[in-house]
């Protein structure tokens, strides 16, 4: 018995596992309730961005297994064009109301900085992931847009190794590169949020106070 | 009785242990991917998506076959926007500076990029040209940089010359330009027949994946601008966040977009303040936008800023139902 | 200030220095309007259920 509990102590894998059933034990991870404040669509909009997110890469990889110019000749194509396109519009607004929503909520109190800037960096990889997803669109907004950006890119000194008028590179970016950064990022922000739990209101302390009172008065009373 | 404050800190750092309510995260999650494909699929269906066709070099020297020959005269010349660009194309410039960081240059040139040869000359070679254009890349390779340098500036200068062709290379008079003339109507007659397209991103490979060299020269001449133009997407138009045609475009580009429009890197100055920042408009708007995003990335630690939410009480509306608890039991 | 239409047919308003196209007015309205109902529009009863009480020592 002695001799697990050693192991468990100095092994990285051992001290790995331990640190993960403290914070994120099932029942935080998978949740069936939530603290009574969670009443609010404000949450919900986290959520509809994922399942956005999810539309992206899902009409993503049907483009993947057609290549970068079927859309241009087939109409089924040009129609999943526009499901990947319209997924992306709706993750952006989703994503936007979620960041308002949590501002306003003041979101990053109680040490949850953490998922606070990993949102914020989810939305400026997010940035990336589209400028580079137009640039592939192998049609005249693609020239365009890698005409026009080249020179902000260019300027920061990141044109060396973000050439977004190579379409090579640009392609690898956006089915590869892109994705796998915003998926790890989105999934270490909702572990955070699911570590700390959802932040409570502003004024909890006071509702938690007052419910306590009258709790005491009843049994006092009674 | 605890501090309410102290109280409040303990509520927020620690796991709750208040009232709970049922909450179902999995059939929320379901529910959402329901309802975003429902408004996905009905948003395609009404509303499809943008697919113009891309520009090709045939197009432009077909319809501007005077601006294309132009610009070919200044790639040849060394005069135009690629030709000068600077870093990570060539080292003919510096490119873009905040006062003293200039990032541009300090990582160099990536992507060597010779606008003559690139553009001009290596096309012209990889293909079956007349003897009187094979004669001419044959004179221009055997002279000196600096003869070639001669020439196409001089055509370049009789072309741009306001009082005399005006832009119209129709109209140069004649004067000593050597076998620029023939490169480029050799070069105009390859772009017209589509051969440009296929040969310009990689002479002589099978495989091309690079469409850099193309997207510079083609946004060298008023071809591609003018397309820009026309469809209200050029920088100063808001044209960052613009699609073609009524389509959204990428409006999260706008805290971007909006730093574009302002006067001081829109200026007509030619020296001063506003003029080095219109220069380098890209890079200082740039600069703004990440200091205004470091300062969203830090709003946790920045007392005044983490503290609007507090001063400004949404949070009372959007919790109100809970909030509601406390006066229920009082 | 008003409603303009490009010679290609796209719509756009434009006030002074400011112009934004027909589409990204409706998708960032789109945003404003949902992030106002997201916090006016009451979230729904039914899955309020009798919170379960705190089981920690109320004192």
């Amino acid at each position: 018995m002695s001799d697990q509990v050693e192991e468990v102590k100095i092994t990285w894998t051992g001290r790995i596992r331990n640190r993960a059933e403290k914070n994120l034990p099932y029942d935080r991870l998978m949740p069936d309730t939530q603290p009574a404040y969670v009443v609010s669509w404000i949450y919900v909009a986290g959520v509809l961005t994922i399942a956005a997110l999810a539309g992206i890469i899902g009409s993503g990889v049907i483009l993947t297994f057609k290549g970068p110019t079927w859309w241009h000749t087939s109409a089924s194509g040009h129609f999943v064009n526009s499901l990947h396109f319209w997924s992306v519009q709706l993750f952006f607004i989703f994503m936007v109301v979620h960041l308002w929503g949590n501002f306003w909520m003041a979101a990053w109190r109680g040490g949850r900085w953490k998922t606070w800037i990993s949102g914020l960096v989810a939305f400026a990889v997010s940035i990336g992931a589209g400028l580079s997803g137009y640039a592939i669109q192998t049609n005249v907004d693609s020239q365009w847009i890698a005409f026009q950006a080249k020179d902000g890119i260019n300027a920061t000194g990141v044109g060396a190794m973000f050439d977004i008028a190579n379409f090579g590179q640009m392609m690898m970016f956006h089915i590869f590169l892109f994705p796998g950064i915003i998926s790890l990022v989105v999934l270490a922000h909702v572990v955070w949020v699911r570590i700390k739990g959802v932040v409570p209101p502003i004024d909890a302390a006071k509702v938690e106070a007052a419910i306590a009172e009258h709790a005491a008065s009843t049994q006092a009373g009674a | 009785m605890m501090d309410l404050k102290a109280r409040q800190k303990e509520i927020e750092r620690t796991h709750w242990t208040g009232p709970l309510r049922r909450y179902d995260i999995v059939k929320e999650g379901i529910i959402a991917c329901i309802v975003v494909a429902a408004l996905v699929i009905g948003l395609s269906a009404l509303f499809s998506s943008p697919d113009d066709k891309a520009l090709t070099f045939r197009g432009w020297a077909t319809a501007m076959p005077k601006d294309f020959f132009a610009t070919t005269v200044k790639e040849l010349a060394g005069t135009s926007d690629s030709a000068t660009y600077g870093p990570p194309y060539n080292a003919s410039g510096d490119g873009q500076a905040v006062g003293p960081i200039t990032m541009q240059k300090w990582i160099g040139v990536h992507e060597p990029i010779h606008t003559a040869n690139d553009f001009v000359i290596n096309p012209l070679i990889h293909q079956q040209q007349a003897q009187i254009v094979q004669n001419a890349v044959v004179t221009w390779l055997k002279a000196s940089p600096a003869q070639q340098a001669t020439w196409a500036t001089n055509l370049d200068n009789a072309i741009q010359d306001p009082k005399g062709a005006n832009g119209d290379p129709s109209k140069v008079p004649n004067g000593d330009y050597g076998p620029t003339p023939l490169l480029a109507s050799g070069l105009l007659a390859m772009a017209s027949s589509g051969a440009l397209d296929g040969i310009l991103p990689a002479p002589g490979d099978f495989y091309n994946s690079n469409n850099t060299k193309q997207i510079l020269f083609m946004g060298d001449g008023s071809y591609l601008p003018g397309f820009g133009d026309a469809n209200h997407l050029s920088g100063n138009q808001w044209g960052m966040m613009n699609e073609i045609g009524d389509w959204p475009g990428q409006q999260w580009l706008m805290p971007f977009s909006f730093w574009y429009q302002m006067p001081f890197v829109n200026s007509d100055a030619t020296s001063g303040l506003s003029a080095t920042m219109t220069a380098n408009g890209d890079v200082y708007v740039l600069a703004i936008i990440t200091i205004i995003m470091l300062l969203h990335f830090l709003i946790p630690f920045i007392p005044g800023l983490r503290d609007i939410p507090r001063w400004i009480p949404v949070h009372k509306l959007i919790w109100r139902q809970y909030y509601r608890r406390a006066k229920q039991t009082s | 200030m008003g409603f303009i239409t490009t010679p290609l047919g796209a719509h756009y308003f434009q006030w002074g220095w400011f112009s934004v196209s027909i589409g990204n007015i409706a998708t960032i309205s789109a945003v404003v309007a949902l992030l106002v109902l997201a916090i006016v529009v009451p979230f729904p009863k039914e899955h309020d259920v009798t919170p379960i009480q705190r089981e920690q020592d109320q004192a």
